[in-house]
């Protein structure tokens, strides 16, 4: 079952791919009054914005883990969720970083220009690194599991806010674009590429956690010895 | 539509990377996981000895 | 003892420590007396920035200070071992509330010295003295708030210096955003007449934010607090 989980998610993407690629019509030019200078290659929105979506989930997952080690008997497991969550948080926020910069190149022609949504994913990447070093600077574990908790609540509530802000005061230079319509293809194929992101995170997630966890297992093995 | 052929061959190359390397990597943990499994079961039935003579 | 009496005598405590001894008072006034030292020789007396850049200066000044200041206050009951008599002695609410209002006391004593004294050095002209006032207020009850927490979090790990700046940062980036456009309306950026009207949004968000952060910080302290 788990097996037939993993092919069909490696074949869902695949699909994607070919529905992005074949399927979907090239976006309006911008002769017709569109956005983008490269029409055709606007279907990079389809392996763009879905990071975004996993970052959310991700700090979401990692905020309700945190809280539930906190409230929940202090389990260690939980730390390790809420760490591993985070890691991916900021490999998607990487990823979106690098899909976007690509995206803005090859239609606006700048790689970067500090837009309101840049700016919030260069924050949450800072705060993921500041997480991983605060992380790195405790050696009692369970002291470690709670500060790290402790802050990574401390951001989930604190950075919504960044979502209404930034935009208030950046607002006068964006590339990404107001308003977009999207196609009916374009919405399902979006949230299509959204479910399979989800899926590969849930994935990297799970094997992640396996990893502590048998690093666990050693080291209190080896302590037994 | 032609012009895109190459992108999805590329694309499709780089996700199957991925994916085997992800799935290649969730088999090995897979491995690591029961050769440990057995190690600490070993351990813990031991230590259930001592302390069933103790 | 009441909650209130609690987080009085927390205050009270922080602040006859910190007489004795003046740790945190010199070296965030040095601090800040450096800092501006520097900018003054960086523009060597002449060619006055402009207004956005005074700014950005003064938030910038008044950040670091913040940070280097402020990450002593839950160090100091680590290294001396007096935390254990404190989480005895008062709820944890009362002591992020008395360590709260002690750094925002301190923070706001360091800005109404330093800000006037860059806006005078730069020779820039205040045109809306009270909402300069009222930004700068705001900002630093913010900027108090979530240090407060952050340096609970930091006084725990053993590379301490530098940490605290990184991890309020990214946390307080919308303090920044809304503390630097406010000073540059007080200052008249955009905003001739000197009216208060450009800077009311500003007052909102730093408003909100300083709510928001005083919650989340009284509900989560307790969880560093008392482990």
């Amino acid at each position: 079952m788990a097996t037939f989980g993993k092919l069909f998610l490696g074949v869902w993407i695949a699909l994607v791919l070919v529905a992005t690629f074949l399927w979907l019509p090239s976006a309006v030019p911008a002769a017709a009054g569109g956005v983008f200078s490269s029409p055709d290659l606007a279907r990079i929105i389809i392996l763009h914005l879905p990071n975004s979506m996993v970052v959310i989930v991700a700090a979401f997952v990692s905020g309700w883990y945190a809280l539930r080690y906190l409230t929940r008997g202090r389990d260690p497991v939980d730390d390790i969720r809420s760490k591993t969550s985070v890691a991916l948080a900021a490999l998607f926020c990487v990823l979106a970083t690098v899909t976007g910069s690509v995206f803005a190149r090859v239609e606006w022609g700048a790689y970067w220009n500090w837009d309101p949504k840049q700016i919030c994913i260069f924050l949450l990447l800072l705060i993921y690194a500041a997480y991983f070093v605060l992380r790195a600077g405790i050696e009692d574990a369970e002291k470690r599991a709670s500060v790290c908790a402790v802050y990574v609540l401390f951001a989930v509530v604190m950075t919504p806010m960044l979502g209404y802000v930034v935009p208030k005061y950046m607002a006068t230079q964006s590339l990404h674009p107001k308003n977009t319509q999207f196609d009916a293809a374009y919405s399902w194929t979006l949230l299509a590429a959204g479910a399979g992101f989800i899926g590969l995170y849930a994935w990297l997630q799970n094997i992640a956690v396996r990893a502590d966890l048998v690093r666990m297992a050693w080291e209190e093995y080896q302590c037994k010895e | 539509m032609q012009g895109m052929m190459p992108l999805l061959i590329v694309a499709l190359l780089v996700w199957a990377g991925v994916f085997l390397f992800i799935l290649a990597v969730d088999r090995r943990l897979s491995h690591i996981e029961r050769i440990v499994g057995k190690l600490s079961i070993e351990n813990d039935s031991s230590q259930d000895k001592e302390t069933g003579v103790q | 003892m009441s909650w209130v009496t609690e987080a009085a005598a927390v205050f009270v405590k922080e602040w006859v420590s910190e007489w004795r001894t003046r740790v945190s008072l010199s070296s965030v006034g040095l601090f800040a007396a450096c800092s501006l030292t520097l900018i003054a020789l960086a523009l060597r007396g002449g060619a006055a920035p402009g207004r956005e850049a005074a700014a950005a200066l003064l938030w910038i000044v008044i950040f670091f200070t913040a940070a280097t200041g402020l990450g002593r206050s839950f160090v100091h009951e680590e290294e001396r071992g007096t935390a254990l008599a404190l989480r005895l002695s008062a709820r944890a609410t009362a002591v992020w509330a008395g360590k709260y209002v002690a750094n925002a006391t301190v923070l706001t004593l360091l800005t109404a010295i330093a800000s006037p004294m860059l806006v005078a050095m730069l020779g820039i002209r205040v045109v809306n003295v009270p909402l300069f006032f009222f930004v700068l207020l705001l900002g630093v009850l913010a900027l108090a708030a979530v240090m407060t927490l952050t340096a609970a979090l930091v006084a725990q790990a053993t590379a301490r210096s530098g940490l605290l700046a990184a991890l309020s940062f990214p946390v307080l980036a919308p303090v920044l955003l809304a503390g630097v456009h406010g000073v540059e309306a007080a200052m008249g950026v955009g905003n001739l007449s000197g009216s208060i009207e450009p800077g009311l949004g500003d007052l909102q968000v730093l408003g909100s934010y300083v709510v928001v952060a005083v919650t989340a910080s009284l509900m989560l302290f307790d969880f560093v607090w008392n482990d």
